[in-house]
């Protein structure tokens, strides 16, 4: 009898059915970022994450509420704070949705459980001791710009990630996710990756490709 | 937010700060510490896994660290987690699989001396690769005349 319920138990200590976690990405829309949009979603899908982003949300009257919603079931968050310049096309202004849904963010984790965590990410060093002032004393991770430095500081952020990939191998995942671009923006008709189709497209590939270059 | 250690020595604070530290057993159950930090709290184990076996599988110190850094106990996400969690059906996902398989194949034949080029009507992309032997048999054309050159 003990016996049929310790089978029935299972082994203390095993794992149960664990759902892998998503990552809310925070960052620009604009072709000027394609590179560094591709490096983030090559980083997060090596690291053994979900990348999830407001461009699966439909343009409709309850958007807020779905961002709110996609926010609230992600455990982690990037934002990246780097394009405060004022957009080329008149009327020039800077965007606003990256700050904003990084301070929908902070609130929705303060009410919510503890565990989750958000990091802020920036491509010039101090620059946001001015742009965003209330950041003060919070670490913000500086890529410079550079795919390298997307995957630098992503390895930095989820430093207690289960897969550990190098620099070489987040490469080799965005090598095959810059090839597979065309292609993929051909069958879906867009000339330009920020839309729900071609985002998880991408997802989907890069996180093949890391699976087979950086296994389990 | 009040720090909790399961090893205090390795504190060297005998595991207590500011007064409001509770010490917590290596053996207390997770499902224990989710009445505390959450039902997300160790997110991917069972709730009668002790505390120890989860610092263990997390390489974490202590109760603190693993609280203070995002650690992901469960398994990384698959090409189908991935797929299913962004509501990309079973047919679409084998599809880009596939494509890349074929990529990675076209990527792996550029790295040993091919050129890609890119289908101007489909998008697709094409392997052209000088076949090895041609490759040596000019290596050996050349090599052959400078020898003849040098006898002369």
């Amino acid at each position: 009898m003990p016996r049929r319920r310790a089978r029935r138990r299972g082994r203390p200590g095993r794992r149960s059915d664990a759902r892998p976690e998503s990552v809310f990405l925070n960052i620009p829309y604009d072709s000027q970022f394609e590179n560094l949009f591709l490096a983030y979603i090559s980083a997060i899908i090596s690291l053994g994450f979900v990348p999830r982003a407001t461009l699966e949300v439909p343009f409709s009257r309850r958007r807020l509420d779905r961002i709110s919603d996609l926010i609230g079931n992600c455990r982690y968050s990037l934002h990246d704070l780097s394009r405060v310049q004022l957009d080329r096309t008149a009327p020039a202004t800077p965007r606003f949705n990256m700050p904003f849904e990084l301070g929908l963010t902070v609130g929705l984790y303060k009410a919510k459980e503890r565990g989750r965590a958000w990091a802020v990410c920036e491509a010039r060093a101090h620059r946001i001791q001015k742009s965003l002032s209330d950041l003060n004393g919070t670490d913000v991770y500086i890529h410079g710009g550079t795919i390298q430095g997307v995957f630098r500081v992503c390895r930095e952020i989820f430093v207690g990630s289960k897969r550990r990939p190098s620099v070489q191998q987040m490469m080799a995942v965005y090598r095959v996710l810059r090839i597979g671009l065309g292609p993929t923006l051909h069958a879906a008709g867009q000339d330009s990756p920020f839309n729900a189709p071609v985002f998880r497209d991408l997802c989907v590939m890069a996180s093949f490709a890391a699976d087979r270059l950086i296994g389990l | 937010m009040s720090i909790v250690s399961i090893n205090p020595r390795r504190n060297g604070d005998n595991g207590f700060r500011d007064g409001e530290i509770r010490r917590k057993r290596s053996d207390t159950l997770v499902g224990t510490l989710r009445r505390e930090f959450g039902e997300k709290f160790a997110n991917g184990f069972r709730g009668d896994t002790k505390l120890a076996t989860v610092l263990r599988e997390t390489d974490s110190q202590s109760l603190s660290d693993y609280l203070r850094h995002p650690r992901v106990p469960g398994r990384p996400a698959t090409a189908r987690d991935t797929a299913r969690v962004l509501g990309v059906s079973d047919a679409r996902a084998e599809r880009l699989i596939n494509t890349v398989k074929r990529e990675m194949k076209l990527d792996d034949r550029q790295r040993d001396g091919g050129t890609v080029y890119q289908q101007a009507d489909t998008g697709a992309f094409v392997t052209k690769k000088m076949s090895g032997s041609t490759h040596a048999k000019t290596k050996s054309t050349k090599a052959r005349t400078t020898r003849s050159k040098k006898r002369r």
